[in-house]
């Protein structure tokens, strides 16, 4: 089966957990700084730990149990795409993100997580960055040549 | 007066069409704006009842976050949780404070005598936020006729006034930017709150 993409999937596996967060980080900076999310004496440093510390299992996890069947799904069917990747990846980050904010919460309550716009968006964001990252890194056409 | 009476009048309808629960919350009456459960909260703000500040004073954090947050400060629910170490979030606070201690403390002693210390300043730390936060709502002159929203800086402030004088550095979990967003997705199955969440404080 060809590889259909410019440089290796194992090196895009291997990185973009690694880089996801530090890109999640500088989105959500600026949306902190434009909400007012900040205050004198505001830790960035450790803001920038929190999302390692929580983003690389959650990142290499969600990854390696949904991100690498979907990406062979796509090889199978010859539609190794960004569009597919992102869209999927998305999808992917949506569901990871509410298992993880339903994992460290005090009083699990699943239902309520996995219906909360915010975890929603924040799932997808991340998820649909990490897509970015990924076909960035292994050079995943934007669209299937016909 | 009859001005008067209009404007109230106004004042409520307007308040039972946004707020609902608001309204119901003080017995159908809010012009009066008194609490007949006892509650320490209502939309506009937090103040201490004289049970909460009795717990506070005494350092019995157990009992003043246990009750606060039934009263409705979502403050004093995630305050309880940091307390009695309830979940990863609270978990890895704890972690950072005790570290930060651990950090201050002069070399040479054994573990055992440098956990004890840590031990001893953590639970003095607890004690002592909970009489800051009930003198804080005191010294802003919090009352279920004035309720006050205090801003998370003044929280931030407080606390680490607290750590640095029991031996601990500047390390208020509150002060990690994107902390309070991810506390309200961790809470969201109990109400959602952060560590800075209405009516308790405004960002």
């Amino acid at each position: 089966m060809p590889t259909l993409t410019r440089r290796p999937l194992g090196l895009a596996f291997a990185l973009t957990p690694l880089v996801t967060p530090l890109a999640f980080f500088l989105i959500c900076a600026v949306y902190f700084l434009a909400t007012g999310e900040v205050h004198q004496g505001s830790s960035w440093l450790a803001s920038l730990g929190f999302f390692y510390l929580f983003g690389i299992p959650v990142g290499y996890i969600a990854l390696g149990l949904l991100g690498w069947p979907l990406i062979a799904l796509l090889r199978r069917q010859h539609r190794l795409s960004a569009v597919y990747v992102c869209l999927g990846a998305g999808i992917i980050g949506a569901v990871a993100f509410a298992a993880f904010v339903t994992v460290i919460g005090t009083h699990p309550n699943p239902g309520a997580v996995f219906t909360s716009g915010l975890a929603i968006t924040g799932g997808l964001i991340a998820g649909v960055l990490a897509g970015l990252i990924f076909c960035l890194i292994a050079g995943v056409p934007w669209r299937m040549k016909s | 007066m009859m001005l008067k009476s209009l404007i109230a009048g106004a004042g409520l309808m307007l308040m039972l069409v946004c707020h609902p629960a608001q309204a119901s919350y003080v017995g159908g009456n809010p012009l009066t704006r008194t609490d007949p459960t006892g509650l320490k909260c209502n939309g506009q703000g937090c103040w201490n009842t004289p049970q909460e500040r009795a717990y506070a004073q005494a350092g019995d954090w157990k009992n003043y976050y246990a009750t606060a947050c039934a009263n409705g400060d979502p403050y004093a629910c995630e305050g309880g949780n940091v307390a009695n170490n309830r979940g990863i979030l609270s978990g890895i606070t704890n972690y950072r404070l005790a570290n930060s201690i651990s950090n201050h403390l002069p070399l040479g002693k054994t573990c055992a005598a440098d956990q004890a210390i840590i031990d001893q300043n953590m639970e003095k730390i607890r004690e002592a936020l909970v009489a800051a936060r009930a003198a804080q709502l005191d010294a802003a002159g919090a009352t279920p006729d004035n309720p006050v929203m205090v801003s998370g800086q003044s929280i931030s402030d407080f606390h680490n006034q607290v750590f640095s004088a029991n031996g601990a550095g500047p390390v208020f979990g509150g002060d990690i930017p994107g902390a309070n967003a991810l506390l309200q997705l961790s809470n969201m199955g109990s109400g959602g709150y952060g560590w800075c969440s209405a009516p308790a404080c405004r960002p």
